[in-house]
């Protein structure tokens, strides 16, 4: 079963759109969100939610349309926002108290197993006196603590330096171990989202670039130094994006599409994404 | 609805602690039934009134607002907590008037008559309810900022509107007459039931407000 379908989803803001958005998370995998500032990641989030409605299409989460679907079926989803999302006088325990009393499967002794790992205090500190860090640990706290099949987090690691980014990502990862639990996760870290995901979306200006798996997009891809002759003699298609770097130009290249005898360097997601954006925004096919 | 009726709890708790004080002072003004008992009691209910409102601003400030549309609740549920959190409110500070009179009532020569004493709390409940069922719709709808705008508009155009027609009122006999023909007393104990009935007749629209809202 797919936890995450979405089909041919538009939604027209008149100056921006999303356009045609197709996209799939099978259950057990984790799906990166990538894209610029304003590429649509939040939006496509918020039509997942259902926090806005879609002009067109249909998203379907754990088979349901999200329309349809009944209040109870969110129990199943854990969320993390991009902005802060809990009122600013409030602990840490009665946050705990707060979400007992709203989901059915919260799991009080998980809740502070995460929020002491995360070294937050119980009593001491309200929601206002929290770092921007220590807000968005106690919100994937929330999000991990009622037993939730799929995680929808929006920046969930923006703000936190890279020790705690790296001891999240790997509790996302053991989330996952369970092969009925899912991860859509939107950053702007690539690289992050490099060690974590299954599967790699990128999203610029509200249109979906690529949706494919992350280790088939990593071995597809390659980077070719080479002059800018050679390059010239190379089909279009197989160039996917190009930049100088002094000594010649180096291009990130389809290598099934490269003629024999050229040799290519590994790529990375970053580069990818950063090869693709500049191509898209100087509007190369 | 209890864990979002505890967040709200939390919340005034938090950001209300000089309300219980004041809360206190203008219960035990109001049923001294001396001086100025009835503005007392209604300064009273306004602010109660203002408590479900004031949440809602927070969670707009908050992104509790957002947060809380993604929880296994629905939005009848959660537009219903508002609505029980200002009519909890507002039954606490008619509780307090109530107790403050108990008490007078055992002290000669102080507290309210049994005519005052009804005229006080039908006001308040009007006082109390009325702006309830004229905000919770209209910041659903258009947000905090927006319908405090609205409001102001709104006491504008009436102002204006009751003004005019009773200076007109001389002039047009059928208007003159339905003026002097409205039993003031009646009115004054209908007026509670009005509020009631009009805070309930707000709570669908609320909600459909609430599910058209996009976040």
């Amino acid at each position: 079963m797919n936890a995450v379908e979405m089909r041919h989803v538009e939604k027209n803001y008149g100056q921006f759109q999303i356009r045609d958005l197709n996209l799939c998370l099978p259950s057990g995998y984790i799906m990166g969100l990538i894209g610029e500032n304003g590429a649509g990641k939040s939006t496509t989030i918020k039509m997942i939610l259902n926090l806005i409605r879609m002009d067109q299409g249909e998203i379907r989460v754990f088979g349901e349309k999200t329309e349809d679907s009944p209040a109870d079926s969110k129990e199943e989803i854990g969320i993390v926002l991009d902005e802060s999302q809990f009122p600013e006088g409030v602990t840490v325990e009665q946050v705990n108290k707060i979400m007992k009393s709203i989901y059915k499967k919260w799991d009080e002794e998980e809740f502070y197993r995460l929020t002491d790992y995360f070294s937050l205090p119980r009593k001491k500190k309200r929601f206002k006196e929290f770092s921007r860090g220590m807000q968005r640990k106690l919100s994937i706290a929330v999000a991990m603590a009622h037993n939730a099949k799929l995680l929808i987090l929006d920046e969930p690691t923006s703000g936190l330096d890279p020790v705690v980014r790296d001891e999240i990502l790997d509790l996302f990862n053991d989330f996952t171990r369970d092969e009925n639990h899912s991860i859509l996760i939107s950053s702007h870290i690539v690289g992050d989202l490099e060690k974590l995901c299954d599967y790699v979306a990128f999203i610029q200006k509200g249109r979906l670039i690529i949706c494919e798996e992350k280790d088939q997009l990593l071995e597809s891809y390659g980077i070719l130094k080479c002059s800018e002759e050679e390059l010239a003699e190379l089909d279009e298609q197989a160039v996917a994006g190009v930049r100088d770097y002094g000594y010649g130009v180096e291009a990130l290249v389809e290598k099934c599409r490269l003629p024999e005898g050229y040799q290519t360097e590994a790529t990375s997601l970053e580069d990818i994404i950063i090869f693709l954006s500049k191509r898209e925004r100087r509007g190369m096919k | 609805m209890k864990g979002l009726l505890l967040k709200d709890w939390y919340e005034i708790r938090y950001q209300y602690r000089w309300f219980l004080i004041l809360l206190a002072v203008a219960g035990f003004s109001s049923a001294t039934g001396q001086g100025n008992a009835t503005f007392w009691g209604c300064y009273m209910m306004i602010l109660v009134a203002m408590i479900p409102l004031n949440t809602m601003g927070y969670d707009e400030k908050s992104g509790w607002q957002k947060y809380s549309r993604c929880f296994p609740v629905s939005s009848k549920h959660l537009v219903l907590e508002k609505y029980l959190l200002g009519v909890i409110a507002q039954i606490v500070a008619v509780g307090v008037y109530l107790i403050f009179s108990a008490i007078f009532y055992f002290i000669p020569g102080v507290g309210t008559t049994r005519e005052q004493f009804f005229m006080i709390l039908a006001a308040m409940i009007t006082v109390g309810i009325f702006p309830m069922a004229l905000m919770l719709p209209l910041n659903i709808r258009f947000g905090m900022e927006k319908a405090r705008v609205y409001l102001i508009f709104f006491v504008i155009v009436v102002s204006i509107a009751v003004g005019a027609m009773l200076s007109g009122a001389e002039d047009l006999p059928i208007l003159n007459n339905f003026i002097a023909g409205i039993n003031l007393d009646m009115l004054i104990r209908l007026l509670p039931l009005i509020s009631i009935v009009l805070l309930a007749a707000t709570y669908p629209l609320s909600v459909w407000f609430y599910n058209k809202k996009e976040w």
